[in-house]
């Protein structure tokens, strides 16, 4: 990701936070030894967008605010290699997760606007998406009606919207509303 | 067999051709589906925002096929099935978030039972139908096609093999799963070494030059290998793998292969019309591998 170099100022760091993961996930950013097998593996770090070692790190030092500032966390192909094959059980993708959430909580700027997108769609419709029409090699546009698919039985919108203003999905549907 | 069918978002709302050749297909292996009705997404793409709203809509896919009185849960798409997998390990073993989604499904006159089996496509045809069974129905075919000229490569997806820490379609080093079935068609296959590498889509909407490079390098080992195409049996993979004509204007690679679903594949075994199995909905270079298919 493009952003500018920072120094890291080390006089605000937060362990709370750090120990916290520790604690309530299934992460535990203290036991990583570098070997930096999670990012020999990485999807996204094959393109250079993500250094999920640097931001297992990070937490580990207590970088808190850097870490759920930045939109490095918003690159992870959720591939799970990392989780699967680190040598110390530090599971970087459920801390990626954990990330996310907690960014989301802190109303953070970067949270993509294609998942806002989505979140708010599926409180309208259940679908992240209405059924769209697709175009065919000879560009012939199809839908399912013209491709003989039976009629959708969608859901009960309104009791989903209900449930999920309960969740931290509230933070993101509210902000299209 | 009665199974209830879970399409998720993407296959109802855009990749028609699964679902086209899905429904086409299943039946003449003797597989009854049963749409599940009211359905919503399953919550996998927004994890990262929630926990709680993910495990939400994936607990209500459960609770729903409960309701409906299903056996079998089959839900074809890799990000569905992982997510309700992960959804049913949580509910059995987080009595504080189960009862939490307890209450939340209650509003909606919905329980969990925990009685439905959760199957993929993968496992369903190769564990619960079984390539012996297939094969007969293949050979039972008036319009049989064997695809005996074609090279073609497996592309699990990263959701149907990991995470390890919940029972998956098929195994995490070494899956092979979908090339025996591949093989029951007629066609060849073989493990190369790019197999398990993520196609790149749930980057897409994201970071999308990378996301093109990262499926690019994939395409372009599979076809410097000498495979005719490529099998998918997710639909954000397959989906990913067609836009070969983004992915050779933005990387510069020249991509040109042939990818389809598994039940596209085996249509065309069975002698299944190219439309009733959405292949004109195709945008990769399918024309590889039908040309090589053709009587």
């Amino acid at each position: 990701m493009d952003e500018p170099r920072q120094i890291v100022d080390f006089s605000r760091l937060d362990f709370e936070f750090s120990n916290y993961i520790k604690q309530n996930t299934n992460s535990n950013p203290f036991v990583c030894f570098t070997c930096r097998t999670c990012s020999s593996l990485c999807t996204s770090g094959k393109v250079n967008v993500l250094n999920v070692a640097k931001i297992v790190r990070q937490i580990a030092i207590g970088l808190k605010d850097d870490v759920l500032r930045s939109k490095e966390i918003w690159t992870c192909a959720t591939c799970m290699k990392c989780q699967e094959f680190c040598p110390q059980g530090v599971n970087p993708l459920d801390m990626i997760y954990f990330l996310q959430n907690k960014a989301v909580e802190a109303g953070m700027p970067t949270i993509p606007k294609a998942y806002v997108e989505m979140v708010t769609s599926i409180a309208k419709i259940g679908l992240i998406q209405p059924p769209q029409e697709v175009i065919s090699v000879d560009f012939d546009e199809f839908d399912r009606a013209e491709l003989e698919l039976p009629e959708l039985s969608m859901p009960d919108a309104e009791k989903i919207k209900k449930n999920l203003l309960k969740t931290g999905f509230r933070q993101v549907i509210k902000e299209l509303d | 067999m009665d199974v209830a069918l879970y399409l998720g978002c993407t296959i109802p709302t855009q990749e028609y051709a699964y679902e086209v050749s899905a429904r086409e297909v299943l039946p003449r292996l003797g597989v009854n589906l049963i749409d599940l009705q009211y359905a919503a997404c399953c919550g996998q793409p927004l994890k990262g925002l929630d926990n709680l709203g993910w495990l939400y809509l994936a607990s209500r896919t459960i609770a729903l096929a409960d309701q409906q009185g299903a056996e079998t849960l089959l839900a074809i798409c890799n990000g569905c099935h992982v997510s309700i997998c992960e959804a049913k390990h949580v509910l059995e073993s987080d009595d504080h978030l189960r009862k939490t989604i307890e209450e939340m499904l209650a509003e909606e006159d919905l329980e969990i039972k925990g009685h439905v089996r959760i199957r993929h496509l993968l496992d369903f045809l190769y564990d619960d139908i079984g390539p012996q069974k297939i094969k007969k129905a293949l050979e039972n075919s008036q319009n049989f096609n064997p695809l005996v000229n074609l090279k073609l490569a497996a592309h699990y997806g990263c959701h149907i093999i990991r995470p390890s820490s919940i029972e998956r379609p098929d195994q995490l080093d070494d899956p092979s799963k979908l090339e025996a079935l591949i093989e029951v068609t007629g066609a060849s296959t073989a493990k190369y070494p790019e197999r398990l590498e993520c196609c790149g889509a749930p980057m897409l909407a994201i970071v999308d030059k990378e996301s093109f490079q990262i499926a690019g390098n994939k395409l372009i080992a599979i076809q410097n290998r000498g495979f005719d195409g490529v099998i998918t049996v997710c639909p954000f993979c397959e989906r990913m793998l067609e836009r070969q004509e983004t992915i050779s204007r933005v990387t510069g690679l020249d991509v040109s292969i042939s990818s389809m679903y598994y039940t596209q594949l085996l249509g065309l075994a069975l002698g299944i019309e190219t439309e009733k199995l959405g292949l004109q909905l195709n945008m990769s270079s399918v024309e590889i591998i039908l040309n090589k298919v053709t009587r």
